[in-house]
């Protein structure tokens, strides 16, 4: 299977409109991960204080890979993503984590 | 050859690492079968959590800096000025070079160079404010507040992460309560300007903390990230839209890590070097550990952080040279007294995996501060305990 592109159902769209479903293609491979942010455990300046300082170091095709254990922060982040306009490139699970790519 | 440890950094983290390791490599200092050598550039050492006080008039400027030759060891050799002076830290040859141009081989590298400010990141904010963050404005801070007769006043943070991430409550609350005790509170309107939702990252603080805020008629603006100043109309603007008009400003600058770790090229792009949040080592590099401000980690930039951290980071650099100590590994723990007032306090005390529990503001743990404060010089940063 090539993976090099991927399409996203993205979750929240679908359960917010169902007649609306939002599908994103994503080039993957051409997105660059500039920084793995683990949020897993608690944190000073709490998630979006923690990300709201690595996003804006960001440049255009990077994004940042945050790790995180529990769904409330999850939905928090998507939340604040779409509140300053940022994108939610890939939504995933690794193991009992969730791994949320976030780019500009 | 000895086996070299090199602590490029020398103010809190530094010092106490130093002062831990030769602790703890006694025997090898001693036999010259290890050399302690902390790089720093200048023999100045400032203790930074005093100058939110002084700012407020409740600490006296001769109380905030020491010789660091004065807290080292003396087994540890210090260089300072041009020798001291680190130009290049170079991981892959395990060396850094300083500024009079001689290279400095390792066996072992802690990085503590901590944090920089990037005034420039925001045109007008540096000219427009006062801030507790750096010394001789600390002092402006005082004079200006002791003038002050009423008007507005915004305090703001431009940027997270930043040292001490509590200064920011600390700094607005004895605002308000060194305004209240000078009868001017009620000429006053404070306006409390923050990057993010809410008053704090952390919720259970943050909810805490707005409740004081309530009660204390303090104004609240988040999220609000300041893009510029205006110093001649005294505005302040931000990302989302607003402007303020204030009478005076008291700013929290942007943070980044130090010019030389970007300069070699070891950080992130604020300069931040990467660490792994347990071992404290340098992310690919498992003979350099990094403490204190410098580090990417999620943790508060506070000097309680780098106390905690240095006994991780001594340990284990005393366990590779000597073997069979152990080894221990960074929880995350972070604990700081936050001043609600001219006389009294909280404090937060939390790990990776314990959240905090603030207990209601008294004059027992303002005490708690100020003692912590005086002891740091002969107790924290010797590492007696
Ligand atoms: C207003 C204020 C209030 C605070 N209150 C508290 C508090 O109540 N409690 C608390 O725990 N913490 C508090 N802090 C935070 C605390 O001061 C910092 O976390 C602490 O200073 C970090 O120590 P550090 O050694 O890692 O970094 P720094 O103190 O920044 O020291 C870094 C050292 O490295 C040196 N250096 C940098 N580059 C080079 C180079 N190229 N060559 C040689 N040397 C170099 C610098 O000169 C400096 O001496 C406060 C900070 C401020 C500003």
């Amino acid at each position: 299977m090539k993976l090099s592109f991927l399409c996203i159902l993205l979750n929240e769209s679908l359960k917010a409109k169902s007649s609306n479903i939002i599908q994103r293609c994503v080039n993957l491979s051409s997105i660059k991960i500039y920084k793995e942010l683990d949020l897993t455990s608690s944190s000073c300046a709490g998630p979006i204080g923690e990300l709201s300082s690595v996003v804006d170091e960001l440049n255009p095709g990077e994004a940042v890979k945050v790790i995180l254990g529990d769904e409330a922060t999850v939905k928090d982040i998507k939340t604040w993503i779409s509140r300053r306009k940022l994108k939610l490139i890939q939504e995933s699970k690794e193991g009992n984590k969730f791994v949320l790519l976030v780019g500009k | 050859m000895p086996k070299r440890i090199i602590i490029a950094g020398g103010n809190i983290a530094g010092t106490i690492v130093a002062n831990r390791l030769v602790q703890k490599l006694k025997d090898e200092v001693e036999k010259s079968d290890v050399e302690i050598v902390v790089l720093n550039n200048t023999n100045k050492h400032y203790y930074l959590p005093g100058q939110l006080l002084m700012a407020y008039g409740l600490e006296s400027p001769e109380a905030l800096v020491k010789d660091e030759s004065e807290l080292l060891d003396p087994r540890i050799k210090f260089l300072y000025g041009d020798k001291g002076t680190i130009t290049k830290i170079d991981v892959n040859n395990h060396s850094v070079q300083t500024k009079d141009g001689v290279t400095h081989n390792y066996d072992y590298l802690v990085i503590a160079t901590g944090v920089e400010y990037s005034w420039e990141e925001i045109p007008g904010y540096k000219e427009a404010s006062v801030t507790p963050y750096e010394f001789d404005s600390a002092l402006k801070m005082r004079e200006e507040l002791e003038r002050f007769q009423g008007g507005t006043i915004v305090v703001n943070t431009a940027k997270l992460p930043h040292r001490c991430p509590v200064a920011p409550l600390e700094a607005t609350l004895i605002l308000d309560d060194y305004l209240r005790k000078r009868g001017i509170r009620d000429k006053t309107k404070i306006i409390y300007t923050y990057p993010v939702q809410g008053v704090f990252g952390r919720p259970i603080t943050n909810k805490f903390m707005l409740r004081l805020f309530e009660e204390r008629g303090i104004e609240v603006h988040s999220p609000f990230n300041v893009t510029q100043v205006s110093p001649g109309d005294k505005i302040i603007e931000s990302q989302e839209g607003e402007k303020i008009k204030f009478d005076l400003l008291i700013s929290i600058p942007p943070n980044m890590g130090a010019k030389v770790i970007g300069d070699s090229g070891i950080g992130d792009r604020r300069r931040w070097v990467p660490t792994d949040k347990f071992t404290l080592r340098m992310k690919d590099h498992s003979d350099v550990y990094v403490l204190g401000d410098a580090t990417d980690l999620p943790v508060s930039k506070a000097g309680s952080t780098a106390d905690f951290e240095s006994y991780v980071v001594a340990q284990n650099i005393a366990n590779e040279i000597k073997g069979n100590l152990g080894i221990k590994y960074y929880g995350g723990d972070v604990f700081c007294y936050i001043a609600t007032g001219t006389d009294q306090g909280t404090y937060i005390r939390f790990s990776y995996t314990m959240n905090e529990s603030p207990p209601p503001p008294s004059y027992v743990h303002w005490w708690g501060k100020v003692m912590y404060n005086k002891l740091y010089w002969t107790v924290t940063a010797k590492a007696t305990v």
